[in-house]
């Protein structure tokens, strides 16, 4: 063994540019292989870091008609309390503070959790202690926090003196009590937990809290889920009004998290695996050309005595010494891959700091590259170990070129071709559906929008209706900054997400809640005038929120064309209707609706139209806001001067989150664009690959005919007809390899389908174009070499052999 | 010159009985070799001569067992390779027949030593065991000072005193020639056929294919082909 080993080496480094083209080809193969598996494992397959990782699960509300949603904090008081397949369940909720008195005025973002949620993921805090059951508790003392690692590590230095100390937030002491374990990360990135407050008092469809649990031992997720179900029938008779149509679903937290790009990673996988078999094809028939010139030496030794296997133990030597250098390579790509996803700021998918290249991943790319050694060292090796000695040995160092050799390159382009066509066929899908994603009409025009956040520190927001002059002066001060045309301000930005709220309409008698139907709830905005026009939503009917609309004054609401379509179906004219979110009896919360305007996607790019609903922000002010700048330039121009504009106003005014709506729009759409962009990377590579492939067979099968060519141009032919005569018959295993490329895409692109938007998976468009260019391209790859043959003069030709 | 000495009364070396050869073609078979009986005797050094085409290398090669299509019986030290499987052919041959090539073949990426290494490997023999045959051989052969050298960097003749060492360093019952000297100038072609005839001289049967008259007299008797027939 250690002899083929060296044997191997040397012919290796005998043949460095055939070693390299090799080396190279095989580590794109397995590199590619190696990182998309690193992100497998990373998020599909390695549990999660939690004690008993199997027994979490996530309880979603859901609607029949319209899906999943969150749970209110007395739903979930009562299924804790009512149901029996758990031994925990907690919750939480999404909360922000303004940290000072620590240099710099800081917005934190925070987990609002029940006191057993560290508890329940089965984690103990890394210093101090969790939260007491009595401090979510009404009443008793909530002013207490548990950091986040990586903020304790940012912020205070990792300095476990922090916990005990008192830390300001939004104006009140909060007591650090603890800090949360490394890599603790519950689908978002936190700065610190607070606890919850189990205020009883909110209402059942207020649907803010996401429930995790911690199943009993021996309960399965389907006897858990069954139980939910029996407290939420309970709940529907008791609370008829409320919880008629609200249903809900336990599910595997690992799955959970997971399932959104699961068929994305699965998808990426086999086309890293196709991207594999096309190198494994190429480098084949690299070893098949050099075969040839080996035939001597594989009849030398067969008669000095080696056996089959021992030749086929020497040859595969070799094949697998050059795919685990290709492996060492491709795993130094794939580490580089790996560090720039974990390196990007968006979180493209969940467990993203999970990914690493371990020793499972080693262990796979070793693995990988000895069964790549013997996939594409095996047919060399056993053309050549059955090789006609007796010919070759006779013939000198002239190989020999039987018709089962050609069959077999034959047989190698058709497969790459194939491949490559797959791959390309889901490449084009994706592109098409990007293209799609990229020009849907959103409702609004996201070019040239600067945006920001605006703080208030609560100390000055205790008074509401200071708000509006505050708000006027930050519109008025931006509105000076050089290029801008219209300034706006809204409490929510779209790609944000939104709140829904039931309603009621004045005169409208509440309708019994349909079992199943979609809630009867709207997305409520609160916008400043200029929001429309700053956001190009197109006014349909009656007027916009005006600056009369403020404080004290009668409260207005604009809504969308989808809540007319949906609340207004029966034909009475919304114009002029009251619509409150809060409790009838209650005068004050009454609006008239006195305008219509266009949709928009407010949850994502894709989101279906939703009913929504627009108050004056002076009239339903927040403490945070978001400012949007209509400018004549690019719009991060003014973001340098932001800060400086908003200072003016009052010095503590807190500004984050400068971006671009662009960009906001983009980073919705993040996820496909990744996928378009490694499947588009994939298919360039397996395209070039399996191009080269076809081009390296053409060149080596004319080149083995240069002597019959230049027989047939002594005899007359006409050049033309020769390179005809060369391309067709090169052409045929490529275009045997379209057909079965194209049967085997359509089966598979149908694996695809759930990531596609507004393109079938058998989109005609794709599967006529992608064929065609792969043709054109095996046609290029054929004619060079035989354009080059028809140019060898026939007297040069004739003396070849 | 003097034939060195055999034993013509003991059993043959090499027997063949009406053994054919042909190819398959359109027209029906074509014959290569046809009903070739002979007999090699231990010690015997045997010239085959004959025209392009008479089918001599071909006869070579199922001495050789490099080529089993053939029909008739052929014995190799009493062992019926014709009812053999390949494995076992490939066995036999190893233990019993050393080759020499018109072209060398010897194995570019290889050392002399190491070279002469390779048959001694292929016969399962042990670590020490050759480093001692080899030392031995490259002795024998006056090739100590170029047993680190690659064959590029021999002459023609040097090449094929390595072929004749690597076949010989197994200690086979059989050597077979093909043209042994074919590519050598008539100096060196003579030294390598007085190699021939020491070793013959010293116990092992040689069956040698060669066009030369000059060559043929080292042996001691020459098999005449033509079409594929003795004459």
């Amino acid at each position: 063994m250690l002899a083929d080993l060296k044997y191997a080496w040397r012919t290796i480094r005998r043949s460095p540019g055939f070693a390299l083209a090799v080396v190279l080809t095989l580590a794109l193969g397995i590199g590619a292989n190696s990182a998309i598996f690193s992100v497998v494992h990373g998020v599909l397959l390695r549990p999660l870091p939690y004690g008993q990782p199997n027994q979490l699960v996530r309880i979603y509300g859901r609607y029949p008609e319209f899906g999943r949603t969150g749970t209110s904090l007395p739903d979930f008081q009562d299924w804790r309390a009512q149901s029996h397949s758990f031994e925990q369940m907690a919750a939480r909720y999404n909360a922000a503070f303004v940290l000072t008195g620590e240099g710099e005025p800081e917005r934190v973002i925070a987990d609002r959790v029940t006191a057993n949620f560290l508890t329940t993921f089965g984690v103990r805090p890394l210093v101090g202690r969790s939260f007491l059951p009595e401090e979510e508790q009404v009443g008793g003392d909530d002013r207490v926090v548990i950091l986040d690692y990586g903020y304790w590590q940012r912020r205070f230095a990792g300095d476990e003196r922090i916990v005990g100390r008192q830390i300001q937030l939004s104006g009140q002491p909060y007591q650090v009590v603890g800090i949360a374990p490394k890599n603790f990360r519950i689908e978002r990135d936190v700065d610190l937990y607070a606890p919850a407050r189990a205020d009883t008092t909110l209402p059942r469809r207020a649907e803010f809290m996401d429930v995790y649990a911690r199943l009993k031992p021996g309960v399965s997720v389907q006897q858990a889920d069954a139980d939910v179900a029996a407290v939420n029938r309970h709940l529907a008779e008791e609370y008829p009004r409320t919880n008629a149509t609200i249903r809900s679903e336990v599910i595997g937290l690992q799955d959970d998290l997971v399932s959104g790009v699961r068929p994305a990673l699965l998808a990426f996988m086999g086309a890293v695996a196709l991207v594999l078999l096309i190198a494994c094809a190429n480098v084949a028939n690299l070893l098949l050309a050099r075969a040839a010139t080996r035939d001597r030496e594989v009849a030398v030794r067969v008669a000095l005595g080696a056996g089959r296997g021992r030749l086929m133990r020497q040859l595969l030597t070799e094949s697998v010494v050059l795919a685990l250098i290709g492996g060492a390579l491709g795993l130094a790509m794939a580490t580089w891959a790996v560090a720039a996803v974990r390196s990007t700021d968006v979180q493209f998918i969940p467990r993203q700091a999970e990914i690493a290249i371990d020793g499972t991943i080693v262990a796979f790319t070793i693995v990988l590259s000895v069964v790549t050694g013997l996939l594409f060292g095996l047919a060399p090796a056993l053309r050549l170990s059955r090789g006609s000695l007796h010919a070759t040995l006779r013939e000198g160092a002239r190989g020999a070129t039987g018709g089962s050799l050609a069959r077999v390159r034959g047989a190698l382009v058709l497969g790459e071709v194939a491949v490559a066509l797959m791959l390309l066929v889901g490449a084009g899908l994706l592109i098409r559906s990007f293209d799609k994603l990229t020009k849907v009409d959103l409702g609004f025009d996201p070019s040239n929008v600067l945006t920001y956040s605006v703080t208030f520190p609560s100390a000055k927001f205790r008074d509401r209706d200071q708000a509006g002059p505050l708000y006027t002066s930050l519109l008025e001060r931006a509105r000076t900054l050089p290029g801008v045309q219209q300034a706006a301000l809204s409490a929510d930005l779209p790609m944000d997400g939104a709140g829904y709220l039931s309603f009621d309409i004045e005169g409208r008698p509440s309708r019994p809640a349909r079992p199943g139907a979609a809630p009867e709830d709207m997305q409520p905005f609160a916008v400043s005038p200029d929001y429309f026009a700053t956001m190009h939503i197109p006014l349909k009917r009656g007027r916009l929120i005006t600056a009369e609309d403020r404080a004290g004054a009668t409260r207005v609401a604009v809504i969308s064309e989808e809540a007319v379509r949906r609340f207004f179906s029966d034909g009475r004219d919304p114009i002029g209707s009251r619509i409150t979110f809060g409790n009838p009896a209650d005068s004050s919360g009454w609006m008239t609706i006195v305008g219509v305007v266009g949709n928009i996607a407010q949850e994502g790019v894709t989101a279906k139209p939703y009913a929504q609903l627009y108050q004056s922000i002076d009239q339903s002010p927040t403490r945070v806001v978001h400012v949007l700048l209509r400018t004549d330039r690019d719009p991060l121009l003014l973001a340098s001067s932001v800060r400086g504009t908003v200072r003016s106003v009052d010095p503590d005014l807190l500004v984050n989150d400068i971006q671009t709506l662009e960009n906001r729009v983009s980073q919705n759409i993040a996820r496909p664009r990744l996928s378009v962009l490694l499947l588009g990377a994939f298919s360039v590579i397996a395209l070039l690959l399996a191009a080269i492939g076809i081009y390296g067979v053409m060149a080596y099968t004319v080149a083995q005919r240069t002597r019959e060519i230049g027989v047939r141009m002594a005899l007359g032919a006409d050049p033309h007809e020769v390179k005809q005569l060369v391309v067709r018959q090169g052409m045929r295993p490529a275009l045997v390899g379209v057909v079965v490329g194209l049967v085997a895409a359509f089966a598979a692109t149908r694996l695809i389908a759930s990531l596609l938007y507004g393109v079938s998976a058998v989109d005609p468009v794709t599967f006529v174009l992608v064929p065609l260019f792969l043709i054109a391209v095996a046609l290029l790859a054929t004619y060079l070499p035989a354009r080059r043959a028809t140019r060898v003069p026939p007297t040069v030709a004739l003396q070849t052999e | 010159m003097t034939a060195p000495a055999f034993s013509a009364s003991a059993s043959p070396v090499v027997s063949l009985r009406n053994v054919e050869k042909s190819h398959r073609t359109s027209g029906g078979a074509t014959y290569v070799l046809r009903r070739i009986t002979i007999d090699v005797a231990p010690g015997e050094f045997v010239t085959i001569m004959g025209p392009s085409g008479a089918g001599k290398s071909t006869l070579l090669a199922i001495l050789g067992m490099l080529d089993a299509e053939f029909t008739g019986e052929y014995f190799l030290r009493g062992h019926p390779v014709h009812a053999m499987k390949h494995e076992q052919r490939r066995a036999l041959a190893r233990e019993h027949i050393g080759f020499v090539f018109q072209q060398y073949h010897l194995l570019d990426e290889l050392t002399v030593a190491e070279n002469l290494h390779v048959p001694l490997d292929y016969r399962g023999i042990g670590k020490s065991e050759r480093a001692s045959r080899v030392a031995d051989i490259l002795d024998r052969f006056n090739m100590v000072g170029k047993k680190d050298l690659y064959p590029r960097q021999l002459s023609g003749g040097q090449q094929q005193l390595v072929g004749i060492a690597r076949a010989v360093i197994g200690e086979p019952s059989l050597i077979l020639a093909d043209e042994p000297t074919g590519n050598l100038h008539s100096a060196q072609a003579r030294e390598i056929m007085e190699l021939f005839a020491r070793l013959n001289a010293a116990g092992t049967t040689i069956v040698q294919v060669t066009h030369s008259d000059e060559n043929a007299r080292f042996g001691h008797r020459t098999i005449h082909l033509k079409d594929g027939w003795m004459e």
